[in-house]
């Protein structure tokens, strides 16, 4: 293995290497500080290297190992936490100007999780400021500057995990925490070329995160492979008391079935880039290899209405004494100064009628889906944003097609995985959404898939 | 009325807005904060066209905590 495979590995080689004593957690943490402090930085991906934690850390680890201590498939590995999750005594800035020197004086719940499983934290990484919530227009909306796809530096990594999905993309680490409360992990793992897992709302706990949507925040791991989130999930989910919306996995879970029964989304096909189409197609014929594929019509909602509507009263609320502190006017987007107004003046009667259809259509689309083990479509119906350009309407608009509005206001887990390469070179990719708590199933059926394409495998063009 | 004229709810959210956030919101927010609410208000009227039961509940932020009630004297 050279070094350039070392930095492209999965966790589980890189635990056998460890185990091994072929390589150690402080060399692993010192490849990942020099790249993120390199490539990392120049893809804006970086907001913190956190390299005396990180020695600290991986020296611990090392000492662990060699004394028979193993706290499992995480023991040692690096990783990078999305600059909201605090940590404690080290800057979280939400990636926003007028929050750089903000000090926390305790993890957060993932962080404290990870550092129990031994991964070693190197860098805490870019966000879009506030992780997007204040309306912001184009890719330029972040304390560290736009967030470079390191498949094409003229492209945005996505958002608002923009350095979580380019840190993985690249090589830096092998795995980084990020968060979604409407397409936010998916989205950077779509663009960037990586599989993001997006939990089931609650089974990760938010304790020590910034709070945009309280109702929509979901915290998920991207890595290499979808077999790495999985590894990485099972490290930070959990009950959590100091979070009111966190669940117990329950009793009962299924096993992942053997023939799985996948749903391909009506429509999901039409239109859209065609390299994004004909990259679907051909992985549903891989998916038809491993199990039954069928269409499947979602109950009609207006899912990006009742996504934005819930999302911009809840940021107003978390946010109201900010924004009355004059504060987002120090924001990098001018579009984020006054963004929220729409929040600040919504009645609620409106928030309340939103919550009330997003129950109705949490249970019909529960009912939709019940027969399927997966609900396949493209992640986003076109490859990465031009960098210096404003957003689509797609992602101007909450409207975001396919299963991300609908998976996100439902709380439903979801993986997003690489299919293959349209413009530019950029990476197109699919999204398997799946039953509450049944994160094992659509891993199981994306790890299938991954095990017969080599789209994961590719590297994109950054040394 | 076209789209883009404002309507008496648009000048009420703004008025709003500008009386409860005045330094927040100077002049010069107008355009940023007026494309905000049209979109919300465009988001509200979306969901206002939808039927509601009595049986839809909201699913919001509610969690019932249990605490331990104090022993009374008998």
């Amino acid at each position: 293995m050279t070094g350039t495979d070392l930095d492209f590995a999965s966790i589980g080689d890189l635990g056998r290497r460890l185990r091994a004593r072929e390589i150690s957690a402080v060399e692993l943490a010192e490849r990942s500080l020099e790249r993120l402090g390199s490539i990392g930085a120049r893809l804006n991906a970086v907001v913190t290297l956190t390299h005396e934690l990180a020695m600290q850390q991986a020296t611990v680890a090392d000492k662990e190992l060699a004394s028979g201590i193993d706290r499992g498939p995480l023991h040692g590995i690096p990783y990078g936490a999305k600059d909201l999750l605090a940590t404690a005594g080290i800057p979280t800035t939400w990636g926003a100007a007028p929050l750089r020197d903000q000090l926390f004086a305790e993890d957060a719940a993932v962080v404290e999780r990870l550092r129990d499983a031994g991964a070693v934290l190197v860098a805490k990484l870019a966000t879009v400021e506030l992780a997007g919530g204040f309306g912001y227009k184009d890719p330029n909306a972040a304390l560290t500057g736009p967030g470079l796809n390191p498949w094409h530096t003229g492209a945005w990594a996505g958002g608002s995990s923009s350095g979580s999905g380019a840190a993985v993309a690249a090589g830096c680490v092998p795995f980084a925490i990020g968060s979604e409360t409407f397409g936010s992990i998916v989205l950077p793992a779509a663009f960037c070329g990586v599989s993001g897992l997006r939990p089931t709302f609650g089974l990760v706990s938010r304790r020590g995160a910034m709070a945009l949507s309280w109702t929509m925040d979901k915290i998920g791991p991207l890595a290499r492979t979808a077999a790495d989130c999985q590894l990485v999930l099972t490290a930070i989910e959990g009950f959590d008391s100091a979070d009111s919306s966190s669940l117990v996995r329950p009793i009962g879970e299924r096993v992942p079935r053997e023939k799985p029964r996948i749903g391909i989304l009506k429509g999901s096909t039409d239109g859209g880039e065609l390299e994004v189409r004909d990259n679907l197609l051909a992985a549903l014929d891989v998916l038809k290899e491993i199990g039954t594929v069928v269409e499947i019509e979602l109950p009609d909602y207006p899912y990006g209405a009742i996504g934005e509507v819930v999302i911009i009263a809840e940021a107003a609320s978390a946010f109201e004494e900010f924004i009355a502190s004059g504060k987002a006017r120090e924001l990098t987007s001018v579009d984020d100064h006054f963004g929220l107004a729409g929040g600040l003046t919504m009645s609620a009667v409106d928030y309340l009628r939103a919550t009330r259809i997003r129950q109705r259509a949490v249970h019909e689309v529960a009912e939709a889906i019940a027969p399927f083990d997966a609900v396949v479509a493209p992640t986003v119906p076109s490859t990465a944003n031009p960098i210096d350009v404003g957003f689509r309407a797609q992602l101007d608009d909450f409207s975001l097609p396919g299963v991300t509005s609908v998976g996100n206001v439902c709380g439903l887990p979801s993986i997003s995985i690489p299919t293959g390469f349209g413009d530019r070179g950029l990476p197109t990719a699919m999204e398997l959404m799946g039953q509450p708590f049944e994160e094992a199933q659509i891993v199981a059926i994306a790890s299938a898939y991954q095990s017969r394409s080599s789209w994961h495998t590719q590297r994109p063009p950054v040394s | 009325m076209t789209e883009n004229q404002p309507d008496d709810a648009e000048e009420a959210r703004l008025a709003l807005l500008r009386s409860r956030y005045p330094t927040a919101f100077p002049p010069e927010s107008d355009a940023i904060a007026r494309r905000s609410i049209r979109q919300a208000a465009k988001q509200e009227a979306i969901l206002r066209g939808l039927p509601l039961e009595n049986a839809d509940a909201p699913s919001g932020i509610f969690t019932p905590t249990q605490v331990t009630r104090p022993e009374l004297p008998r």
